[in-house]
């Protein structure tokens, strides 16, 4: 069983500062369900530093985390985080491909 | 204690702060309980400024300092000064700005910061024709570097747009460790404070130690210089502890030591809007 999560209720329609996502992460980290379901819906606007922060614990999650209803403008940062790490040559994260078409990410 | 308020009465940056400096030292040298501020002769005070002495206040009123002020004998200044929300902040907001928000440092609420950052970022946006991803982008990495190296007490933000001049400016301000003294904390080099501004201002992270975890990182201001100075032909200025980097469109970048320390970091980010949007996503490294 998964347990949705409205970003929209807990950020508001912008996801700002490292600090905000780090703690959002140790949060769901202590969830009971081991399926978490991150909806986008109505987020507009994700920093470029909350963009890599999330990357980066939504890796070390013990728990499947998915995500729903990405915006293009969310996609493109995420997008632009992938980027940068492609050309630090940095292989420990990121290959990641998102699909805007299915508003999801997916980590190769 | 009273203490005039003597500044160059113009535009420009560097010089009101400099002067201001001296103002915010002896405002922090006050022995009495109460400080007046007289700003009667002031003719002209920038937001930078304005925000700065409205931070100190704030920090001298949360040590149990009163305060007064006399105002300026010219009332556009005043109001202006109000406007803002002068000393104290202010939740309202004009027509082309988003006046002062404090935000106190909130050890139990992390994603408090964050929250404040966004009402001010929804604001400024209704503001401003186009170019939202851009304004928003500085905003959001200025506003995460105070969260995230600075150990601030209070930090001090505004926005404003002059729809005449198609030009907008953000302002924020942190009384934490300043960059120099974040690098001093995690043993990274620098010959003098302007060195480790440019340092920072060029990506250089202050825990290279950590590397294999902050991969990633150090993006934001230097993304910040390049989005606000070439794509968007706008200037930087930089003040932290006793360093001073300025940088603009199309000139050679300026970088001082000051006689007397900033107690924290001021950044200003003054960049034009262009008639359109500029590809952000593809801009930004």
């Amino acid at each position: 069983m998964e347990k949705i999560i409205s970003l929209f209720e807990i950020f508001g329609n912008n996801i700002i500062t490292r600090n905000s996502i780090a703690s959002f992460f140790e949060e769901i980290n202590f969830l009971e369900k081991d399926k978490i379901v991150l909806d986008f819906n109505n987020v507009a606007f994700i920093s470029r530093s909350c963009a890599d922060e999330y990357l980066k614990q939504r890796k070390k999650s013990k728990k499947k985390v998915v995500e729903a209803n990405m915006s293009k403008n969310v996609c493109d940062m995420f997008s632009l985080v992938n980027r940068q790490y492609e050309k630090e040559g940095s292989s420990i994260l990121i290959q990641v491909l998102p699909e805007c078409n299915s508003n999801s990410l997916v980590f190769a | 204690m009273n203490i005039k308020i003597n500044l160059p009465n113009n535009d420009d940056v560097k010089e009101n702060i400099y002067a201001l400096i001296k103002i915010l030292d002896e405002m922090n040298s006050c022995k009495d309980n109460k400080i007046i501020l007289d700003f009667s002769k002031v003719s002209w005070m920038p937001p930078c400024c304005i925000i700065l002495i409205s931070n100190k206040v704030l920090e001298l009123k949360e040590k149990g300092l009163e305060f007064d002020w006399i105002p300026s004998s010219n009332e556009k200044v005043t109001s202006h000064m109000n406007k803002l929300g002068f000393p104290l902040g202010s939740n309202v907001d004009g027509s082309s700005y988003v006046p002062i928000t404090h935000i106190l440092r909130n050890n139990s609420d992390r994603k408090n910061l964050g929250r404040k950052i966004s009402d001010l970022l929804n604001k400024i946006i209704k503001k401003i024709p186009n170019n939202i991803n851009g304004v928003s982008y500085i905003l959001a990495e200025l506003s995460d570097n105070i969260e995230d190296h600075s150990e601030y007490s209070c930090a001090s933000i505004m926005a404003q747009y002059f729809p005449g001049k198609r030009e907008v400016e953000i302002i924020v301000f942190d009384d934490g460790m300043t960059i120099p003294g974040i690098f001093s904390k995690n043993n990274v080099s620098f010959k003098n404070d302007s060195e480790a501004i440019e340092k920072a201002l060029s990506g250089e992270i202050s825990t290279p130690k950590l590397y294999n975890q902050e991969k990633g990182r150090g993006y934001g201001l230097r993304t910040c210089r390049s989005l606000s100075t070439e794509d968007f032909k706008g200037e930087v200025y930089v003040f932290s502890r006793n360093g001073v980097i300025i940088s603009k469109h199309n000139q050679e970048k300026i970088s001082e030591i000051m006689k007397s320390p900033l107690n924290g970091t001021l950044l200003c980010v003054k960049i034009k809007l262009p008639l359109k949007d500029i590809p952000f996503y593809d801009k930004v490294e």
